[in-house]
């Protein structure tokens, strides 16, 4: 090799390293667009306008949030996973990413085609029962459902709590469960208070009002620990049904080529932002960060 | 939840194996 084309070579090695770095030091020199997955006021929207709040004031720079609904989620997901992986297009969204992945063979992208860079906002599925349910507890519930079948309530067809709760029924405890959808998590809230459903399954923080004032009785937390908002419901796995682990998340997610520089910077002012919020808070622990 | 870059993606590929799990199993599609 020439000394010109090792010189030349060096040059080209040397700018290549600088290339990310300097960007990603940098980062952000532009409008920030945060593409929420569901509509406004949903769990996705208030942790989305939260943390984009968050952002804009530690990174100096505007943080758009749109909501673009449809699709179970899929719209936003698709728009972002095809936007540039500059680290200026985030996408929010919930479990539904996770759960679309198979139940929606058509969406136009995989989940391959993005990259999660914080996952926050942890909350248990609960199942509730009427109080004056016979079963006493989750053991006893699930024996009486092996005598006759018995209807649960949820949020809708595909959300998070009716596929796990489907799962445990049928495949766990191998007991004959009809599903009742509902439009919300408020409506099958009020038709177990009603009585019109044997069970319900929800998200926790849609239930715990309803447990803590006695209208509702929790007596299954998919979770590997009881939550301190409700802290006499034991999990599944005290009920004798161990490794039952089901709830919903809030995730932020790039297109996979951003790079790494960025995903690791997003991430850092992400839990910064959650950590700060954990320390000022001294209630609602139903849902963790 | 506080997890840095590796373990947020690490956990999220986690999840999409156990509700795909989930999801095959009781036969659900949204298609």
């Amino acid at each position: 090799m020439s000394p010109f084309r090792a010189q030349l070579h060096i040059v080209v090695a040397v700018a290549a390293c600088l290339a990310h770095p300097a960007g990603a030091q940098t980062y952000p020199t532009q409008i920030i667009t945060l593409q929420v997955a569901f509509a406004a006021g949903g769990i996705a929207d208030v942790v989305a306008r939260l943390v984009g709040q968050k952002l804009s004031e530690r990174f100096g720079q505007a943080v758009v949030v749109e909501n673009r609904g449809g699709a179970g989620g899929n719209l936003a997901a698709k728009a972002v996973s095809g936007a540039a992986p500059d680290g200026y297009t985030i996408l929010a969204t919930t479990t539904s990413l996770a759960v679309n992945e198979t139940a929606t063979k058509n969406k136009g992208f995989s989940v391959d085609d993005l990259r999660a860079i914080a996952i926050v906002a942890f909350s248990p599925d609960v199942l509730a029962v009427h109080p004056s349910n016979p079963a006493k507890d989750l053991k006893d519930f699930i024996d009486n459902g092996k005598m006759r079948s018995f209807t649960y309530g949820s949020a809708g067809v595909g959300t998070g709590p009716h596929i796990g709760a489907e799962y445990f029924f049928r495949e766990t405890a191998k007991v004959q469960a009809v599903h009742v959808p509902f439009t919300g998590g408020a409506p099958a809230v009020t038709a177990a208070i009603g009585n019109h459903v044997d069970a319900i399954v929800l998200t926790l923080p849609t239930v715990v009002p309803s447990i803590t004032q006695r209208l509702l009785r929790g007596i299954g937390l998919a979770s590997a620990v009881r939550n301190s908002a409700v802290p006499t419901v034991p999990t599944y796995g005290e009920m004798g049904f161990p490794n039952v682990y089901s709830g919903s998340w809030v995730g932020f997610f790039v297109p996979t080529k951003t790079p790494e520089a960025v995903v690791a910077k997003l991430n850092a002012q992400i839990n910064a932002i959650c950590r700060s919020r954990r320390r000022r808070r001294s209630s609602g622990p139903s849902v963790s960060t | 939840m506080i997890k840095n870059e590796v373990e947020a993606a690490d956990y999220f590929k986690s999840e999409v194996a156990s509700w795909g799990k989930m999801t095959r199993a009781i036969g659900y599609s949204s298609d």
